[in-house]
């Protein structure tokens, strides 16, 4: 019985775990300009992630070590280098995301302007950070982003035309006035949104917190496969909403603000309650990944001591360096930049680097050395490899779209 | 990366005066239709003055920005010449007017129908101003 609760628990913190800034701005811009004929998209990141979270998550397991420590120990210190540059600076530019997401998702309750929440966003997330056990945050956030479910529940009320929506599930190009480039350059922030590099590094160090052994396995693999996938269908829920209710309309989605209404008008002022809870959940649920993500790749890429288990003073510059994210963000957010852009922008730079995240965690779970009976089998590589084709693909791909598209205009 | 990418977006950037007035055009419109979604959500007790409001600020963000763009952009022959641009740039500042209008009632908790009105017209006068638009591309 208790296994079975813990298999729930993490199903459901995985659900609502997996939507953060990246996810809601992204799907509800597509959705608004695309209607559901990237869906596909969302499908093919979700089975990615899921090939190499739950990789990560194993390798964490079977080693008692996190993903960055091993990859320095196989791979040498130039190749770690690389992937922690792109990583950690992809992670803090989410960070920078998602504490402006709190923000907004504030502003939307409140009506008080975004830049006066982003210190309460930053400062809440420093005290949780530094005070709160690691399953409370991980558990809390989680259950609380479940509210996101709304998205889902929003659509069916709305009663749309399902046959519509199916047609543009299958019209897998550019819808009238949409060019191909911009609807492959949208097609690469869905996945970049998707696969987003923080995931598995928070995954796999969560893993070392939570003290896995080989024995959790069947347990990581079921959040990972169940609850990575349901999360996806939210995704779609989002875009699909914003296809049903904005694109008619010919509204495009610039705004945080935009998002929220399909939901109200499916579902009234409850609906609208319910999806700010949940947004607020899930950013800041996101930016407590993303912090303590930035301080697991550096601490580890160092050989620092790290971790949520240690008290701070432990792993003072593990904290040190998440207090500097937060001054970061806090700083890049009161220059006045939208954090919605931020938010776009950080979805394809994800994109860019992710070959530099997942090449490193590919090589180590086929090492044998580190691995022994555990290590990948012969259909996991195939998945593996024909995803990091894709992976390449979409990042070399994502900068030249960016330019010719004029970042998706 | 981020300077990167703005310094070549910046530098890249190969629209010419024509697609920047679509776009300028495109975007009031979204920016009034968002608006007009808002307030008849507003009027359904569907939604909350706060999210309004929200939707609001940020329109009128995104309105300032389309306007900035017009008047950046050169008044060129294949482009209606600087009466199309006058026009696109009177339907913007129109449509930034009516949101802020639109503010106003929401924040004092007045009655919104005369914001209502102006939102709609503003929405026919860019609507108007795109058809010409498209007319001559």
């Amino acid at each position: 019985m208790k296994a079975v609760l813990a298999v729930a628990l993490g199903i459901l913190t995985a659900i609502g775990g997996f939507l953060d800034i990246g996810d809601i701005v992204t799907n509800s811009v597509v959705g608004s300009r695309f209607g559901l004929s990237l869906a596909w998209v969302v499908v093919v990141g979700i089975g990615g992630i899921c090939i190499f979270a739950q990789m990560s998550g194993r390798v964490a397991a079977v080693n008692g070590r996190a993903t960055f420590e091993i990859i320095r120990e196989r791979l040498g210190p130039r190749m770690a280098v690389a992937n922690l540059s792109a990583s950690f600076l992809i992670n803090l530019m989410t960070v920078i995301a998602e504490v402006g997401g709190v923000a907004l998702a504030l502003q939307l309750a409140s009506s008080v302007t975004y830049l006066a929440w982003v210190p309460v966003a930053a400062f809440a997330a420093f005290i949780v950070v530094w005070r709160v056990k690691f399953s409370i945050l991980e558990n809390v956030t989680g259950f609380l982003g479940l509210t996101l479910i709304v998205f889902a529940v929003a659509v069916f009320m709305l009663s749309p035309d399902w046959g519509e929506l199916g047609q543009q599930v299958l019209q897998t190009q550019a819808l009238q006035s949409e060019s191909m480039s911009t609807y492959w350059y949208f097609a690469i922030a869905l996945f970049g949104a998707a696969m987003t590099p923080y995931e598995v590094f928070f995954f796999s160090s969560g893993a070392v917190e939570e003290g896995w052994t080989s024995k959790e396995l069947a347990q990581s693999r079921l959040s990972v496969l169940v609850g990575f996938p349901l999360g996806g269908l939210l995704s779609i829920a989002i875009a699909a909403g914003a296809a049903i209710v904005l694109r008619p309309e010919e509204i495009v989605v610039t705004s945080l603000s935009q998002v929220a209404l399909p939901v109200a008008a499916a579902g009234g002022k409850l609906a609208l309650a319910i999806l700010i809870v949940g947004v607020v959940a899930a950013t800041f649920g996101a930016t407590l990944e993303t912090v303590l993500s930035s301080g697991y790749t550096l601490a580890q890429f160092f050989g620092w001591s790290w971790g949520k288990f240690r008290r701070p003073v432990d792993a003072a510059r593990f904290h040190l360096v998440m207090i500097g994210c937060l001054l970061v963000a806090l700083g890049v957010l009161f220059t006045g930049v939208d954090p919605v852009q931020v938010t776009e922008m950080s979805v394809v730079f994800a994109a860019v680097a992710l070959p530099l995240t997942y090449l490193p965690i590919l090589i180590v779970a086929n090492d044998p050395d580190y691995m022994g009976r555990y290590v990948n089998g012969t259909v996991m590589n195939a998945f593996a490899f024909l995803y990091l084709v894709i992976i390449v693909v979409a990042s070399v791909a994502a900068i030249p779209l960016m330019i010719i598209t004029g970042a998706g205009q | 990366m981020a300077l990167l990418a703005g310094t070549l977006l910046a530098g890249c950037s190969s629209q010419g005066p024509q697609e920047k007035l679509e776009k300028a055009a495109e975007d009031a419109s979204s920016a009034v239709r968002s608006s007009r979604l808002a307030f008849g959500l507003l009027d359904e007790g569907r939604t909350t003055r706060a999210q309004v409001k929200s939707v609001l600020i940020d329109m009128t963000t995104e309105l300032s920005t389309a306007g900035k763009t017009v008047l950046e952009t050169p008044s060129a022959q294949e482009a209606g010449g600087p009466a199309t641009r006058d026009d696109v740039l009177r339907a913007v500042q129109a449509a930034g007017l009516a949101v802020a209008a639109g503010r106003d009632c929401v924040e004092t908790e007045s009655g919104c129908g005369p914001a209502s009105d102006r939102l709609r017209a503003a929405d026919e006068q860019l609507k108007t101003v795109q058809d010409r638009l498209a007319g001559g591309s």
